[in-house]
């Protein structure tokens, strides 16, 4: 009796100490997507995924090599009309496009994605919840779905690769249920070791190289200074989508300002700047709204439409306390 | 089509002295192989090298005899007294040159600012490629 009696205390308590060391369903979600925002998978990766090309009917080959310290070289192989080659080897970034004969290289500024940055706003924007495993590739998954705490939004759904942490699938899931893979991965390796030469892109005879750097402004006075012309930053967004960098174009041919907005997952970059009497930019749908000193705004996001017009109609709306402004949008 | 078969056309694609019918079969086994990929981008390169040689012009065979008939009247006081005055006023037309700021033609604005938007996009898709963010090809963005 005293014996089934002091087994089961023993056990009880081993329960609650276990309850209170083990992390949550919830936690451990967060711990994967966490993990994967910061890159930390502790092994070299080489990974071929598929890719929806957005508002085409096709997907593209994506291969990535990525060494254990963060070195990373994504190389599309198909279509052959999307074929270029991004190379992060720590110091700089770097896009080589065969075609342009262009290669563009800027410098790697870690503060750009800051996934430090971007925890608070997931945490406050999304419910990170664990989902019931799976397996891709014949490997275990951690299924982690973020929904979004604003119903228009969509809600991610994540398949990461349970031992290394590497997602191996995201999915999209709309607001009338319906949803997208966004990509898999069909093939995964992990080498290792990785031939240095992979990360370096040597640019060959004949390709332009254009170098960028960046300027960072901290304040809305600082950029005005800078661009020679006061921008339009709303102090607040809809969605909790917040400012996360703002900087100065460096080619001096156009000043122009770009605001880097997150909410945590999801990207949208503004652009704004004078356009030149009859500039003709043809970069997606041009709509005029109203003219504010000439002002053009544009927005840039793999996001939808609707919640990035919505983003777009902060800056509408703080305009039209000054003035009339323009309006452009690019659809992606 | 065997990699062997694309390898010995791969001169030709590159050239352009292809039927539309081998260009397509080329191009889509150059798609899924990494190493035909490669080869291509090797011949791209070597081609290139080859062009530039062939565009650089010929040394005149006179050249030597030029240089030395220079070299000996730039001894001249005429031609000291010339330089001497020549240097200041192109190094003053220089500096002036660049503090005044050229007109941008719209074509020249219409890339810069294509170019900014494309390199931006670019980079946010490759340093967190598991975001979803399409990695979109430079030329896709500027035949927007």
């Amino acid at each position: 009796m005293f014996t089934t009696r002091a087994s089961k205390a023993v056990s009880f308590g081993l329960l609650v100490a276990i309850a209170a060391i083990a992390p949550s369903q919830d936690e451990k979600a967060q711990r994967y997507l966490f993990r994967s925002l910061a890159g930390d998978y502790r092994t070299n990766i080489v990974a071929v995924l598929k890719q929806r090309i957005a508002n085409e009917n096709g997907s593209k080959l994506v291969k990535i090599q990525r060494s254990m310290d963060g070195k990373t070289k994504e190389s599309v192989l198909s279509p052959l009309h999307l074929q270029g080659e991004f190379l992060d080897d720590g110091k700089e970034l770097k896009f080589y496009s065969p075609d342009d004969r262009l290669l563009i290289v800027q410098p790697n500024n870690p503060a750009a994605q800051d996934y430090k940055f971007r925890l608070p706003l997931i945490q406050k924007n999304y419910n990170i919840r664990l989902e019931p495993g799976r397996k891709v590739l014949g490997r275990n998954c951690v299924v982690v779905t973020a929904e979004s705490k604003y119903p228009k939004v969509s809600d991610i759904r994540y398949s990461f690769d349970e031992k290394t942490g590497f997602p191996l699938s995201k999915e999209i899931i709309h607001s009338d249920k319906t949803v997208d893979l966004d990509y898999e991965v069909s093939d995964i390796k992990f080498p290792g070791k990785l031939d240095p030469s992979i990360f370096r892109i040597e640019p060959v005879v004949g390709v332009e190289v254009v170098n960028y750097a960046e300027q960072c402004v901290n304040r809305p006075s600082e950029a005005a200074q800078a661009l020679g012309f006061v921008p339009l930053i709303p102090t607040r967004f809809p969605y909790g989508f917040q400012i996360q960098r703002m900087t100065i174009s460096d080619k001096n041919k156009v000043k122009m300002l770009c605001l880097k907005l997150t909410d945590g997952l999801q990207r949208i970059t503004i652009y704004e700047w004078v356009p030149a009497p009859g500039e003709t930019i043809t970069t997606g749908e041009d709509r005029e709204i109203k003219l504010h000193n000439g002002l053009k705004i544009v927005a840039v996001a793999d996001i939808d439409s609707g919640i990035r017009d919505s983003v777009l109609h902060t800056f509408i709306v703080r305009a039209e306390g000054d003035g009339p402004a323009l309006i452009t949008r690019i659809g992606i | 089509m065997s990699c062997n078969s694309v390898k010995t056309k791969l001169s030709s694609y590159v050239d352009g002295e292809m039927s539309a019918a081998e260009l397509q079969q080329v191009k889509r086994h150059v798609a899924s192989c990494p190493d035909c990929y490669k080869q291509l981008e090797q011949f791209r390169g070597v081609r290139t090298s080859l062009r530039d040689l062939d565009a650089a012009p010929e040394a005149p065979s006179d050249l030597p005899d030029r240089v030395l008939r220079t070299i000996k009247s730039s001894r001249t006081n005429y031609f000291k007294f010339a330089f001497a005055l020549a240097v200041p006023v192109l190094l003053a037309a220089m500096i002036i040159s660049s503090r005044t700021p050229k007109p941008i033609s719209n074509s020249d604005r219409d890339l810069t600012i294509k170019r900014q938007l494309a390199k931006d996009r670019i980079f946010d898709a490759g340093t967190d490629p598991t975001s979803g963010a399409s990695l979109v090809h430079y030329t896709s963005f500027e035949g927007r």
